[in-house]
Parts: C-alpha cells; sequence; structure tokens
C-alpha cells in the first residue's frame, strides 16, 4: 500500500520539489502545510505514514511542530529538510523524535534512501 | 528531475518572497514591531537560498546566504547599523534583478561575489566586537583529543572511533544520530566530542570517539545496527559548517484560520473581464431576440442569464481588487533612499493602505505616485535651517493617505514643505512662451499652480528650481485622467502642498456617451460631459485665430469632432449637436452630427501606433459588437488651448 505523506514547507517550490521526488516511489501525497501550526493540525487530521518538516517557517517553527507532533503521536515518522548551518536545530529535531533529517539541497536519489531507511527501519529511533 | 521546469515558480515566488523584504527591513531599522520583521527577514534570505540552492543557481544561494547571515546578525543583537541595512537593500535588489535576469534567459551568470564580499565582510565587522568574548574563550579541551587515553576501566568497555564520510552535510548531527542508537542499546561512558560540543558544531576531524560498556565481540553488531543509514550520505555539497545556534522564530502573531488563496496571474483576470464583457454582450443579443419572439420560457432564461451574468461581473471585479499597500509598501524604500542621497530627512506615513482598487489601475497609479511623492521630496524639502526659522520639525513629513468616496477612492499626497509659488509659475509660463504676460497675471493662484501639469512646461534646468515640480506632472495628469479620474493641486507657500488623486475604484467598465461623426462613432466619458445643445453655425465666431461657439452668453473653445478625424466640411461646419466636455482646466465644446445614447463599455488601452494619437484614450467594444474609440477630452480641450 502506498505510503501516505504529508510535505509541510512555507515555499510552493519546494514543496512541488519534494511531491516530484515522492512521486518516484510509492507514494500518496495526503497533504500541505505551509507553516507549524498547519503542519500540527494537518498531521492530527491526516495521521501521515511520512512526515517531511521544514525547520524555518512562520509562525511556528518546524522543531515546535515536530515537538508537539510526537508529544500527541509517539511513533510518528518525520523527516526533517534542513539546510546546511541548522545542525544543532536538527539534533534539537532528533531529540524530540524526529525521525532523520536531509539537507537542502537535496537529490531526489538522495531523499528516497533516507525515507526507505526510516520507513524500512520501523521509523523513530 | 529537471530544474528548469521549476524555474517559473522559483521565479514568481521569490519575487513574493522579496517583496515584503525591504519593508520588513525598514520597519526593523525603525524598531517598529518588535522582532517580527528580522524573524521575517531571516525567514526570506534562508528560503531563497534554498530555493536557489535547488535550481543550481548558486551565485544567488550565495548572496542570498550571506544576507541571511547578516539578518542572523540582527536577529541575535536587535540592530542593524545604517551600513548593514543599505548592504540587504542593494543585496534585495540584486537579487530582483537576478530574477528578472533568469526570468528573460536560460542560461545566467550569477556575477555576485563582489557583493557577496562586501556583505561578509560587513557582517565580520559586526561579529568583531559582540563575537570577542566567544571567539577568545578557550575550546573545551577534550573537544581535539581524537584518541585519550581511557579515562573508565573495566569490564566490556570498548573504545572505538569513527570517522565520517567527508560527503556527509552535517557529520555532526550523524554522530548525534549514531550515539543516540547506540545509548539505546548500550551504555556509552564515554563520548568524544561530547554532545553538547556536537550540537555547537565541533566536530573535529569528523570523528567520533565512543566508549561503550559491551562485550568486544557484540560491538560490531550493534555498531552495525547504529549504523544503518548514518554513514549512508547524500548532497554533494561540503564544508564544515560553523554557525552558532539558530534561535527560532517566537513570538509569532495569531494567524487565525489559514488562508487558503490560490495565485492567479493578473492577466488570467484581464482576460476574466474580456470573456465576462463577451457574455454580456451575447446576454444582451439573446435579451434581445427573446423580447422579439416573446417565448416566456426564453424570456424567463434569458431573465435568469441577466441575474447570473451581473453576479458574475461583480465577482470577477472584485477578484481584481488589490489592497493599496501593493503600491504603498514600496514607498518606504523610495523615501528612504531619497532621504538618504538629499541629507535631508524625511517622515513618511501611509493611511488607508488596505483600501481596495481594481488591480489595473494600481498599476498604472505606481508611477504617478511615485513621481509625486519624489517631487515632494526633491523640491518641496527646504534646507534645515529655512525648517527651523519656521519652527517646523526638520523631517519633512510626507503623508501618503487614501480614502473611499462612495465608488472612488481619494490618495491624497501631502507634504509640509515650502510649498509652490504661483508667481514664479507664471513667469516660469511666460517664459517658455505658454502664455503672454496679460494672461499668466490673469490667472488665479491655484490655476496658475495647475500650470505644473501643463505639457512643455517643465524643462530640466528647472529640476533644481524651487518651483521645479513641473517635471513629468503632465504624465501623472494625463495618467490619471485616463483612468477616468482627476487630479486636484492644493499648495500654500511655506505650508506645503497637497496632491488629490481622485480615481474610480475600477477602470475596466465606464459609462460613455456615444457620439456619431460621419460614419463613426465615438464614445465620450460621461464624467467628462457636462451638458449637450443643439448647434448652428450661426453661433460661431472667433477671436485671435481661436474657433469659439456662444452659448447660453458664455464663448467657449469649439472644434468639430470631423474635423479632427480629417473629415471637415470644405464649408465648415454643418448644423448638429455641441457635446460640451469639461476637465479641470475649463470647458470645450465638441461638434458632433447626433449623439447615439449611453452606454457601459470596457475601455481597453490602446496599442501603437493609435496610443500615439492624442486626443484616443482608449477603445471600446459596443454592446451590439461594434468597435469605437473613446476621446481623451482634457487632451481635446488642451490641444484647443494650445493651438490658441
Amino acid at each position: 500500500m502506498a505510503k501516505r505523506v504529508l510535505i509541510v514547507d512555507d515555499a510552493v517550490f519546494m514543496r512541488n520539489m519534494i511531491k516530484d521526488i515522492f512521486s518516484q516511489g510509492d507514494f500518496e501525497i495526503v497533504g500541505e502545510a505551509a507553516n507549524g501550526i498547519e503542519a500540527v493540525e494537518r498531521y492530527r487530521e491526516l495521521k501521515p505514514d511520512l512526515t517531511t518538516m521544514d525547520i524555518v517557517m512562520p509562525f511556528k517553527s518546524g522543531i515546535e511542530a515536530t515537538k508537539e507532533i510526537i508529544a500527541e503521536d509517539a511513533n510518528a515518522v518525520i523527516i526533517m529538510c534542513s539546510a546546511l548551518g541548522q545542525e544543532s536545530l536538527v539534533m534539537e529535531a532528533i531529540e524530540a523524535g524526529a525521525a532523520d533529517f536531509i539537507v537542502k539541497p537535496f537529490k531526489g536519489e538522495d531523499v528516497l534512501a533516507v525515507v526507505r531507511k526510516v520507513l524500512g527501519g520501523g521509523g523513530a529511533s | 528531475m529537471d530544474p528548469q521546469k521549476y524555474k517559473a515558480l522559483f521565479v514568481s515566488e521569490s519575487r513574493e518572497i522579496l517583496s515584503s523584504f525591504q519593508n520588513e527591513l525598514l520597519k526593523f531599522e525603525r524598531q517598529e514591531a518588535g522582532r517580527e520583521p528580522i524573524d521575517a527577514l531571516f525567514r526570506a534570505a534562508h528560503s531563497l537560498k534554498g530555493m536557489a540552492a535547488a535550481m543550481s543557481y548558486t551565485g544567488f544561494a550565495d548572496l542570498a546566504h550571506a544576507m541571511e547571515d547578516l539578518a542572523d546578525h540582527g536577529r541575535r543583537t536587535g540592530t542593524l547599523p545604517t551600513e548593514a541595512v543599505d548592504l540587504m537593500l542593494e543585496g534585495r535588489d540584486r537579487l530582483s534583478a537576478l530574477l528578472d535576469e533568469v526570468e528573460a534567459n536560460d542560461e545566467v551568470s550569477f556575477d555576485t561575489e563582489e557583493l557577496i564580499g562586501r556583505v561578509r565582510q560587513q557582517q565580520r565587522a559586526l561579529e568583531v566586537p559582540l563575537g570577542a568574548d566567544a571567539a577568545s574563550a578557550p575550546a573545551p579541551k577534550s573537544a581535539s583529543a581524537h584518541a585519550p587515553e581511557p579515562p573508565i576501566s573495566g569490564a566490556n568497555l570498548t573504545r572505538v572511533a569513527v570517522r565520517f564520510s567527508p560527503d556527509s552535510p552535517a557529520p555532526q548531527v550523524r554522530a548525534f544520530m549514531l550515539h543516540r542508537q547506540l545509548a539505546q542499546r548500550a551504555e556509552v561512558v564515554e563520548l568524544s566530542p561530547s554532545l553538547d560540543e556536537l550540537k555547537a558544531g565541533r566536530f573535529p576531524d569528523r570523528t567520533l570517539v565512543l566508549t561503550v560498556r559491551v562485550a568486544p565481540d557484540k560491538l560490531d553488531a550493534l555498531l552495525a545496527q547504529a549504523r544503518v543509514g548514518t554513514d549512508v550520505e547524500q548532497v554533494d555539497d561540503l564544508g564544515p559548517p560553523q554557525r552558532r545556534r539558530i534561535d527560532q522564530p517566537s513570538g509569532e502573531p495569531e494567524i487565525g484560520e489559514a488562508q487558503r488563496t490560490v495565485r492567479v496571474r493578473t492577466e488570467i483576470l484581464d482576460e476574466f473581464i474580456d470573456s465576462v464583457g463577451e457574455l454580456l454582450r451575447a446576454r444582451d443579443r439573446l435579451r434581445a431576440v427573446s423580447e422579439q419572439l416573446d417565448l416566456p420560457e426564453l424570456n424567463e432564461i434569458a431573465d435568469e442569464l441577466v441575474v447570473l451574468t451581473k453576479d458574475l461581473h461583480e465577482r470577477v471585479m472584485s477578484a481584481r481588487m488589490t489592497p493599496l499597500s501593493l503600491l504603498t509598501e514600496r514607498l518606504p524604500r523610495v523615501v528612504r533612499d531619497l532621504a538618504r542621497n538629499s541629507g535631508r530627512p524625511v517622515e513618511l506615513s501611509v493611511e488607508g493602505a488596505d483600501i481596495e482598487l481594481d488591480r489595473a489601475l494600481l498599476d498604472e497609479l505606481h508611477a504617478a505616485v511615485l513621481h509625486i511623492v519624489r517631487n515632494a521630496v526633491d523640491h518641496g524639502h527646504e534646507e534645515a535651517e529655512a525648517r527651523a526659522a519656521v519652527d517646523k520639525p526638520a523631517a519633512l513629513s510626507l503623508v501618503v493617505r487614501a480614502t473611499r468616496d462612495r465608488d472612488h477612492v481619494l490618495i491624497e499626497v501631502e507634504d509640509d514643505g515650502r510649498g509652490i509659488d504661483p508667481a514664479r509659475l507664471r513667469a516660469r509660463a511666460v517664459e517658455v512662451g505658454l502664455l503672454d504676460e496679460a494672461r499668466a497675471q490673469a490667472l488665479s493662484d491655484p490655476d496658475a499652480i495647475e500650470l505644473i501639469c501643463a505639457p512643455g512646461f517643465s524643462t530640466a534646468e528647472q529640476v533644481t528650481e524651487v518651483s521645479g515640480r513641473g517635471v513629468g506632472m503632465d504624465a501623472v495628469r494625463s495618467t490619471v485622467e485616463r483612468l477616468g479620474g482627476d487630479l486636484q493641486i492644493r499648495s500654500e507657500l511655506g505650508q506645503g502642498t497637497r496632491f488629490t488623486l481622485r480615481l474610480p475604484l475600477t477602470m475596466a467598465i465606464i459609462g460613455v456617451m456615444l457620439v456619431e461623426s460621419g460614419d463613426a462613432v465615438f464614445a465620450i466619458p460621461t464624467n467628462r460631459v457636462s451638458h449637450a445643445r443643439d448647434f448652428t453655425p450661426a453661433q460661431l465666431t472667433s477671436s485671435c485665430g481661436e474657433s469659439l461657439v456662444r452659448i447660453e452668453g458664455e464663448l467657449l473653445p469649439f472644434f468639430d469632432l470631423g474635423a479632427l478625424l480629417g473629415n471637415s466640411d470644405a464649408a465648415g461646419p454643418v448644423e448638429g449637436t455641441v457635446v460640451l466636455v469639461k476637465d479641470t482646466s475649463g470647458v470645450a465644446a465638441v461638434r458632433v452630427d447626433r449623439i447615439a445614447g449611453l452606454q457601459e463599455v470596457v475601455v481597453k488601452p490602446l496599442g501603437s501606433p493609435l496610443a500615439s494619437v492624442d486626443f484616443l484614450a482608449g477603445a471600446a467594444l459596443l454592446a451590439d459588437g461594434r468597435p469605437t474609440f473613446v476621446l481623451d477630452v482634457s487632451k481635446l480641450v488642451r490641444q484647443e488651448a494650445a493651438a490658441a
């Protein structure tokens, strides 16, 4: 069964790019969110198998959103979409329960490799 | 994936991100609205960096990155000096120009190194005093110890050094994750660098040294489990990042209900208007046919269609409404630059930016409003001593105010500068041969001030003069009038000047009077028509070679629409109708064969070469499908005056 994916990023550009990457595998994009507040709401509503989470977003950061989502659903599988220079934030997210991370600019195959790893490996550590 | 297919989205979204950039920056510089502006700037630069990197626009991404770092400094310290703000603005302008290039060309060389260098230099200069403590603080001593002596002894302690791939873009995070995984399966008694050091970005040689309490033969299996994926590295990029911890945005405003919006190109909205216009005409034809046939059922459908199209029309029009802020948010930057360049401070305030106008109107108005604002600062601003002498504050007060007046909007640009001197304008008008001395002296002060909008009134040398507001004001006036509005100027010497632009909320549909001359039908905007009278040639007279017509005891400039079109009768104008048209500078009489009725039409701008025909304001399709031209009344009136 196709894995259900929620994409969180404040840039439409990035969301489209990530969507394209997922179109290469057995995934279904079930929702998108453009900020941390929407991310938590959409997660609650959709309970996706996988969430990609941007870090720097308006209203609520991806870190805060990750913490809130994990607090509600310890099995949530969240992949942080980070940029160079955000290592400490990524570690904070991982401490909070994020499963893994990718670093922008990313290539499709690398994203899918991380995704396969976290989904295959049973999710968050 | 093919980045080219993302180009259009990249350009449009980057533009959108950049559009608010400079106002946020100026807000931050003025210390308005707390942390939000600088947080927004940081996010903007950060997003641009990520998007450009994904497109492999390295020079663009690097510039955005340098700006992000400068913004980050602003976030941490709560302030940026003027030079840094200048650089941020320069960076913003460069990014904006690069977007134009990206849009227009397939290959763009992003020549940003020099600017990046200056931004980085600025940032370093700022970091020194602040970062001095941190930089000179001794690094924790264990940080660089690749192979410290075993601090702990005991059974089953195993030490391993794990080196991470140089390809890893964030090896310390991978190290952090490895530790985390190991720690869930065994006791990690020693770790170098420590978790805190990893978090702080200290990870020498990408090597993690661990001492784990585990039976030696179990270690490999344990590592294999924990290492799944942690060495698997993606992404080409490199370079051990050494940035400080970035705080998360905080103090966010309420989002309320999420706005569900889609972005639509304005041309699509224009096409909607066209289609709706066509639909209105088709509806009118159906209506006429149904009345002829008098079939009750068809009549009913026609009636329903009338209601539906009216509704559709209103919705499409409302979709085109755009807040004035689209225009006013560009003003702070312009005013800041003007004030910086002239060395004279300006206090800008904008009121009523939430008032909505038709998008097409806004686009046209932009240049006009900028022009008035520029003139106010360039020419209305007195020397500091002059202001001080009359107890005015040092900064020129510049107010841009929008208010609604039924179906019109008033945009006022008001300053408290030196005002316009009517005496100088009169003298100037005589000098350039616009008026003779007697006529100039006969002008009232308000009429003399209106002279600044006369075509050809201003010259380059005047720019530096006190009364040099004339530059391009005629263009401002004709823009406003073409949009179906008018321009008023009030000025008190020594007190200031107020320009008032009065505009319809939408330009797309205006009421016109249709007039016929020969075979042709022309349209005159009804807001320009004062009244109409029967005409006979006997009413004609002339003075100084100017044709005048006597109407109800008054002599008015006269011209024949047919003559203007080159169809003049050798015998001179024959009987017909005169339409009295007005603009702010007076009334004129236009002879036509007859008045053909009133109608609402969609006015379209004229393309070349018709656009250069002076007395045409645009074209429109009539309800029966015939095209017509809309007359530019002000031009007619003034052409007549100029010909005199």
